[in-house]
């Protein structure tokens, strides 16, 4: 674990130490007069597929039609540029920014800024607000801890408060392997779990949120983080393989990331979701990518699906 | 084919073929509605055995199609995250989504044609408690469900009555690990049961279904004829509706029971009505055939008339045209007749008829106007000569040439006239006098100055003409005619190329020719013909070496006729052969006679008319000189010059044949005719006789002397004897002695004399001396 915190100083570091003068931001006038939307993605559930079968991959995803129409309504074309969840936040800002311990570390090196937005299904963390602006939510989520049915573990029955389902859930972590990742929204950091005696397993390479299921099915770990969405899909995926035993976070949303410079371009995207929430188009779309969220979440949804 | 093809046969064939027609349409009918019917009971079974098969794969479709769900994966998750002691709020909430999800989803066909296979889906837990419902307001019956049966069998199709209506289910059993966990009830769309019943039906297809089961009847269809909708589940077994059918359904506890309506009693028309109404139908079509035939019959009578009548008017109008046109012909031919009757076809001038005809009308006209008629005969010169030498085409282009210069030369009510061969006459009217007939004369007598054209040679000809006045020379017509005959005979005795007036002595003239001809006659029958003989004398001794016997003949009526005179008459009159043989037989026997006397030798004339018989002339000479014993070369034949021209052939072979038998030939008078002197080359002449003509003038005359001397000189060259004729003097004698001319003859020695004195002088060997002397 310290081995991971020294290493993400390290490069913080050597960030700050490169310090470059070739990021080049723009806002919403800039984008318009280059006639290009650039947005970045990572793939992540049903936000960001991508399809590699032929020459040229296919990309689809709540979020890639999400941007798509706003390329649109902007009279723009769009541009996907495909990123991870390391790199996702230079892309966006041309900065390197960690949440280390705690604390935000932010790269001083400038890269070049290669989108103008974010949007994979991010999590609104109060972190990443020091780096980055976010829309107005658009979808919710959560961090529910998972097991393979097999565990001992069994799932809680809930109290009706949700802390204290949380805190039920801690309490049965001591001395299990749980499976998380740094810079995700299943960033043990996040939720504090060093404290509950659990033993956090960070995957060794860089791994896809998908691919968290697998690995417990794998025996890499007993448990795992895993987020709402992910586990919607999972449930259906491998039924009668898997577990859900509660809840590590409270109820998260999730928001488009902007640069904090640019603001006009925020204000549109938060315009056109407002439009599109209004005429029913935002509510097909989730409707097409998560049929079952307006089960867990209809508070969340106004509007009855 | 287009024989057989007429409108009759047409009609026959059309009647025969409609006929047929209408009973093969009986036939047919008949045979029609017993299949129709029998087709129909087969139809109906087939349509309902159609529909029990359609709802026994409807309800094993909806087996399938339910068992299918029972295993989706919707339901497989929500099992095993239940199992796994999932919660509500954390993941089994989703599976129980999905669940509803799916169930729902059943009742809601993306194809809006298709109607749901069920009504309602239920997904209950074995201790009844419900999981999920399609339903939401109307809550569960639980009527006839019974969970412990129905969880050992996979799948159970069951009726339950709910509030009085028959209710279709499925039960199928929802295992997890093999083992049974739940129920899915599906309770089956009545609407889509009956929409399947009732494909093959319509609003008057006649009949009434009904789905029977043990717990109950669910009506299908009725659109039979029935009073009321009470009856819907009633039977119908009247008669009206007496066909009835039952299907049972395979895989479901049903029954299909129809009814449907009798056939017979359908608005069809009955095969005994169809018949009537076709027969009936046929008596007006056999009527309007019959009168079409009835017209068609007239029609083709009168037809049949009207090609006869244009074919007989066709007729008469073209042997009309024929008569005409014979008429015409007729007529045509009539004129040219009278035409031909009247003129000359070569030349278009009236002829001897026409033209006499026309000179009995100028005489009458004159007799009238106290005026005179010119009658002229107008005869080419030597137009035999153009004919013999240039052909009768030539002759014809003369003879037309003349005509139209004489008719252009006179005037039009003056007629000109062809008599015949190259004779014209003209008939001038109201003449004036005699200088104006001379005028006249004289112009026709110049018209011929002019030469004649023929193709390119020029050929001069004259006229000669004679004229005759009425009424100074005559008072008729025909009288007239010979005038004017006479008068142009007198100018072509004298020489042609003239014109002359009859005179009235020509008449006299003519009287004594016709009286020697028949004295002629007479006398050669009395034999009052005389033989002479005038002494050929050998000018050097001077003594008679010869005679030539001459004819002469004295007439009791007409005195001495002069031998010139009355041999041409004969030689025109057929005599002169009796004439010649007298001369031949009287001449040849004195002269046998006279042999014994002295030798001499005899000439006898011959006439050239004689030669046109050449067989029976040598024969005649032959018999003579048998019957007389005279040897030939004793008979001296004489023939003039005009003898040899132009003659080749026969007569040369005569002569030949005279002369290889010895008798010897002369040529008479030499000097006067168409001397072309080949001829003593070709012909084998002894003797030359020069022409007193010649002879005449030689004491004075120089040259005639040279004549004689050349001809003498050519006859020796030809070794011919010569004689010449006509001597009377002494000197003549002399000279012609002196140029060795050897023989002579005339007056100085002895005129012709008669048979007994010219004997007297043959006697006296120096008479001849004596009478030159003397």
């Amino acid at each position: 674990m310290a081995n991971f915190k020294s290493i993400y100083l390290v490069i913080t570091l050597l960030s700050l130490s490169l310090y470059s003068h070739y990021s080049h931001s723009r806002d919403l006038e800039e984008i318009k007069k280059s006639g290009v939307l650039r947005h970045i993605g990572i793939p992540y559930a049903n936000f960001i597929n991508i399809y590699r079968g032929g020459e040229t991959p296919i990309i689809t995803g709540l979020d890639v039609e999400l941007m798509k129409g706003f390329a649109k309504k902007l009279g723009l074309k769009y541009q996907f540029v495909e990123a991870t969840w390391h790199n996702s936040m230079i892309l966006l800002t041309g900065y390197n920014a960690h949440f280390v311990n705690e604390v935000v570390v932010k790269g001083h090196v400038q890269h070049e800024i290669k989108g103008d937005l974010l949007a994979a299904g991010t999590t609104i963390l109060p972190w990443r607000k020091e780096v980055v602006d976010f829309s107005t939510a658009y979808f919710p989520s959560a961090v529910w801890l998972m097991a393979r049915s097999d565990s001992s573990l069994s799932p809680i029955t809930p109290s009706g408060s949700i802390k204290q389902d949380i805190q039920i859930v801690k309490s049965l972590l001591q001395g299990r392997k749980v499976l998380a990742m740094k810079q995700t929204c299943l960033d043990p950091d996040l939720y504090d779990l060093y404290n509950t005696g659990a033993k956090i397993i960070l995957p060794v390479s860089e791994r896809k949120l998908s691919e968290m299921i697998p690995a417990i099915l794998n025996n890499d770990a007993e448990l795992t983080l895993l987020d709402v969405t992910d586990i919607l899909i999972a449930l259906e995926k491998w039924p009668g393989k898997i577990k859900v035993i509660g809840p590590i976070s409270e109820d998260q949303e999730m928001g488009v990331m902007f640069r904090k410079d640019s603001p006009n371009l925020r204000k549109a995207f938060n315009m056109y979701l407002q439009e599109i929430q209004d005429s029913g188009e935002y509510y097909s779309l989730i409707k097409k990518y998560y049929p079952s969220v307006f089960h867990f979440y209809p508070s969340f949804f106004n509007e009855k699906p | 084919m287009s024989r057989w093809f007429t409108k009759k046969n047409t009609l026959v064939i059309a009647s025969a073929m409609l006929a047929g027609y209408l009973l093969l349409i009986l036939t047919v009918t008949n045979l029609g509605q017993n299949k129709l019917e029998e087709s129909r009971d087969n139809e109906l079974h087939l349509r309902i055995s159609h529909y029990g098969e359609l709802l026994s794969n409807y309800f094993k479709l909806a087996k399938h199609n339910s068992s299918m769900i029972v295993q989706d994966k919707a339901i497989i998750t929500f099992f095993g995250n239940k199992s796994s002691g999932m919660s509500m709020t954390y993941g089994l909430g989703a599976s129980l989504f999905n669940l509803r999800d799916l169930i729902n989803k059943q009742l809601i066909y993306p194809q809006d044609k298709l109607t749901p296979v069920f009504s309602r889906l239920t997904l209950i837990e074995l201790d009844q408690s419900i999981i999920a419902d399609s339903e939401n307001k109307i809550p569960f019956n639980y009527q006839g469900i019974d969970i412990s049966y129905f969880k050992k069998s996979p799948q159970t199709l069951f009726i339950a009555k709910v509030d009085d209506d028959l209710a279709i289910r499925l039960s199928t059993t929802v295992y997890f690990h093999n083992s049974p966990i739940a129920l899915l009830i599906a309770e089956f769309n009545k609407e889509q049961i009956i929409s399947l019943l009732t494909a093959l039906e319509y609003e008057g297809s006649g009949s009434h279904i009904t789905l029977r089961s043990r717990k109950g009847d669910l009506f299908i269809w009725d659109s039979l004829d029935t009073a009321s909708y009470a009856e819907k589940t009633h039977a119908h077994q009247d008669l009206m509706h007496s066909f009835h059918l039952k299907e049972e359904i395979i895989g479901a506890p049903f029954i299909i029971e129809a009814w449907f309506e009798n056939i017979n009693d359908n608005d069809l028309f009955t095969s005994k009505w169809f018949v009537v109404v076709i027969s009936l139908l046929a008596i007006p079509v056999f009527l309007s055939l019959y009168y079409l035939f009835y017209i068609e019959h007239k029609n083709a009578q009168l037809h049949h008339q009207i090609i006869n009548s244009k074919k007989r008017r066709k007729e008469l109008s073209k042997h009309n045209t024929e008569l005409e046109c014979e008429i015409k012909k007729r007529q045509l031919s009539e004129q040219k007749l009278a035409y031909q009757a009247t003129h000359d076809s070569l030349t278009g001038l009236p002829n001897r008829s026409y033209s006499l005809e026309k000179l009995n009308h100028a005489i009458a006209h004159s007799q009238r106007t106290q005026k005179k008629v010119l009658l002229m005969y107008i005869d080419l010169d030597n137009f035999k000569q153009v004919n013999d030498t240039l052909g009768h085409a030539a002759g014809d282009e003369i003879l037309i040439e003349t005509s139209r210069r004489l008719s252009s030369a006179l005037r039009k009510t003056d007629t000109v006239a062809r008599l015949s061969g190259d004779e014209f006459m003209v008939i001038i009217n109201d003449l004036e006098g005699y200088e104006q007939a001379t005028e006249i004369a004289f112009k026709m007598h110049y018209l011929f100055d002019q030469p004649f054209q023929i193709d390119k040679h020029l050929f001069h000809t004259s006229s000669s003409i004679g004229l005759a006045i009425y009424p100074d020379d005559t008072d008729n017509a025909e009288t007239l005619l010979k005038c004017a005959d006479m008068a142009l005979y007198k100018v072509k005795g004298n020489g042609r190329k003239n014109f002359s007036f009859y005179e009235a002595k020509m008449n006299d003239e003519v009287n004594r020719k016709v009286a020697i001809n028949l004295r002629l006659h007479a006398a050669i029958k009395e034999n009052s013909l005389e033989m002479y003989y005038q002494p050929l004398i050998n000018l050097k001794t001077q003594k008679i070496i010869g005679a030539e016997a001459l004819m002469r003949w004295t007439d009791s009526e007409l005195g001495f006729v002069p031998p010139d005179e009355f041999i041409a008459i004969a030689e025109k009159n057929n005599l002169i052969e009796q004439l010649g043989s007298f001369a031949l037989n009287t001449a040849v026997h004195q002269a046998a006679k006279w042999q014994k006397i002295t030798p001499m030798q005899i000439a006898v004339n011959f006439s050239s008319v004689q030669f046109r018989n050449c067989k029976q002339l040598l024969n005649d000479i032959e018999n003579v000189l048998n019957t007389s014993a005279l040897p030939p070369e004793r008979l001296d034949v004489e023939v003039t010059e005009s003898l040899i021209i132009n003659q080749e052939g026969e007569l040369f072979d005569m002569l030949q044949t005279l002369r290889s038998m010895g008798v010897e030939l002369s040529i008479d008078d030499f000097g006067t005719g168409y001397s072309a002197l080949s001829y003593l080359q070709k012909f084998a002449f002894t003797k030359l006789k020069i022409d007193r003509g010649f002879i005449m003038n030689l004491s004075e005359n120089e040259a005639d002397q040279s004549l004689v001397m050349a001809i003498v000189a050519m006859a020796k060259a030809l070794n011919l004897k010569v004689v010449g004729e006509g001597i009377e003097t002494k000197s003549q004698m002399k000279f012609l002695n002196k140029i060795d001319c050897e023989i002579g003859q005339g007056y100085l020695f002895s005129k012709p004399l008669p048979a007994d004195q010219f004997e007297e002088l043959l006697k006296d060997p120096d008479a001849i001396q004596k009478l030159i002397n003397g």
